[in-house]
């Protein structure tokens, strides 16, 4: 397979050094970079060479792309790296550096990489007009129904170039570059006074996919930082499919929750009055409790059942404290709670002023069907009676469940929303346009 | 779609794992949060109510 990308090979003498430089199109090939004295030259139709540049800012680190080297890209297609350039914007200090690819079939594409971040860009035989009415900061550009935001516009300087070229790179300081992005794709636009508009398709390509496509360790690749222009969001394409499940999994869960609650017969099955003792003075040892009282007896129909109890109480500037025991009448089995139930209230200052409750509530989950009485032990300040109430029902509904369960469903599609917001955020702090969908 | 659904299929599986809990707590009459229950006793009937409900008669009040 690489014997037909390989089998076209010429030399071309550098005028600057007489080094020979070989090069992969001798059809197309006009424009040579030389790779021992760094001139930049062009071969005449009549075979004779003219310098065009001796570049000065030779980088001192060899590109992660070896010349000649090898390696199938995302379209499927087998590529040979023949050249790349080393660019600059004209307005700011950002570098990046440009692979040209060659194959002998179909024709150039590139590889560019600006801070680790890689990006395949292949000629687009379309003109990519925006909508009408958007232009400047808001000008978009469509490929087919996808809208492209604008991301930056620049004019290159050529900083280094080795290898063949089938035009003269230094031309393209005269171009304006436009580039739209739609993660994980852009639009170029290359534009130029008396040049036709050329247009570009490129998409993001992850590192490892480089290094695999030519055989390379990661090492060997720049260190990747920031966010890529056209870096996909974490969640990539598969966020709106994430938001579909999500809302399918709520729904499930609302459905169920719905149809659990109306078979579940919720009933209230004890109401019924009590009154403390008389509060004793206090003791050194501490012993407040109260006297049992008994209630009456009641059935659980549908267990296991969640109990919900509800106690209200006279208190007013005192306390009750209640223990409360849950006994099966049958099995013996036992469920406790204790609620302590104050309310103080005064004026001081001219102001009236309260805290504390007169009410109570507690739950009791998973009490099997069966006939229940409950103990009661209230204890009380002294000297003084509390009167309460106390009542029981079965299967209340309990929203806490239905919430956890939600929060389980929702954390990951809200990490993610976050993870992703912030990602456009770094995305489009190194562009001088707009976001178009800020949060 | 099927690659970005098995690109989803870890958080599928743990959403519906998480269904199959909330509809087992459900039918089980469990509640996650807010259980009042305070008893170590078992089936049989041993243990009972622990008083220790100290402290109540030395309450503090400004």
């Amino acid at each position: 397979m690489n014997d037909g990308i390989t089998s076209l090979e010429a030399r071309v003498t550098c005028p600057g050094c007489l080094a020979q430089c070989t090069y992969y199109d001798p059809v197309g090939s006009s424009v040579f970079g030389c790779t021992e004295c760094h001139t930049l030259f062009k071969r005449q139709r009549n075979g004779t060479t003219e310098r065009l540049k001796k570049f000065q800012d030779v980088p001192r680190v060899a590109p992660a792309l070896a010349l000649g080297s090898i390696g199938t890209l995302p379209d499927g297609l087998l590529y040979r790296v023949t050249g790349y350039m080393l660019r600059k914007e004209a307005s700011s200090p950002a570098r990046w550096l440009e692979f040209m690819l060659f194959n002998p079939d179909t024709g150039y594409a590139q590889l560019a990489v600006y801070e680790g971040h890689w990006t395949f860009i292949k000629p687009s035989s379309e003109k990519h007009l925006g909508l009408p009415g958007l232009s400047g900061s808001h000008r978009v550009a469509l490929d087919g129904d996808t809208e492209f935001a604008i991301y930056n516009k620049y004019q290159p300087r050529i900083l280094y170039a080795v290898g063949e070229f089938d035009w003269n790179i230094l031309d393209d300081e005269q171009l304006t570059v436009t580039e739209f992005v739609a993660p994980p794709r852009m639009l170029i636009e290359e534009k130029a006074k008396n040049w036709p508009v050329h247009w570009y398709r490129a998409e993001h390509i992850e590192p490892r996919q480089v290094a695999q496509a030519f055989g390379l360790t990661m090492s060997r690749l720049p260190y990747r930082s920031g966010v890529g222009a056209v870096q996909p969001p974490p969640g990539g394409s598969s966020w709106p499919l994430l938001k579909k499940l999500t809302g399918l999994l709520l729904a499930l869960l609302l459905l169920t929750e719905l149809v659990l609650s109306n078979q579940r017969y919720h009933h209230q099955i004890l109401r019924q009055e009590f009154a403390s003792e008389i509060g004793g003075p206090p003791t050194a040892t501490s012993e407040a409790t109260g006297k049992v009282q008994v209630s009456e007896s009641f059935n659980v129909e549908n267990g296991p059942a969640v109990l919900d109890f509800e106690i209200h109480c006279n208190v007013n500037n005192t306390w009750l404290e209640l223990p409360v025991s849950l006994v099966n009448e049958q099995t013996g089995q036992g469920f406790e709670f204790t609620k302590s139930i104050e309310y103080y209230n005064g004026v001081e200052d001219g102001e009236s002023w309260s805290e504390g409750r007169v009410d109570a509530e507690a739950t009791i989950a998973q009490v099997p069907a069966g006939r229940y009485h409950l103990n009661l032990y209230p204890s009380t300040d002294y000297n003084h009676q509390i009167f309460f109430s106390v009542t029981v029902t079965e299967n209340p509904w309990v929203p806490s469940n239905l919430f956890l369960a939600m929060l389980a469903v929702l954390l990951y599609p809200t990490v993610l929303y976050f993870l992703r917001g912030a990602h456009e955020q770094n995305r489009w702090n190194h562009s001088n346009f707009p976001n178009p969908h800020p949060l | 779609m099927l690659r970005d659904l098995l690109n989803l299929r870890l958080y599928l599986v743990l959403g519906l794992l998480t269904y199959a809990g909330y509809l087992w707590v459900q039918l089980h009459g469990v509640r996650l949060l807010g259980d009042d229950n305070e008893t170590t006793e078992n089936l049989n009937g041993t243990g009972s109510h622990s008083s220790g409900h100290a402290g109540r008669s030395n309450f503090y009040h400004k």
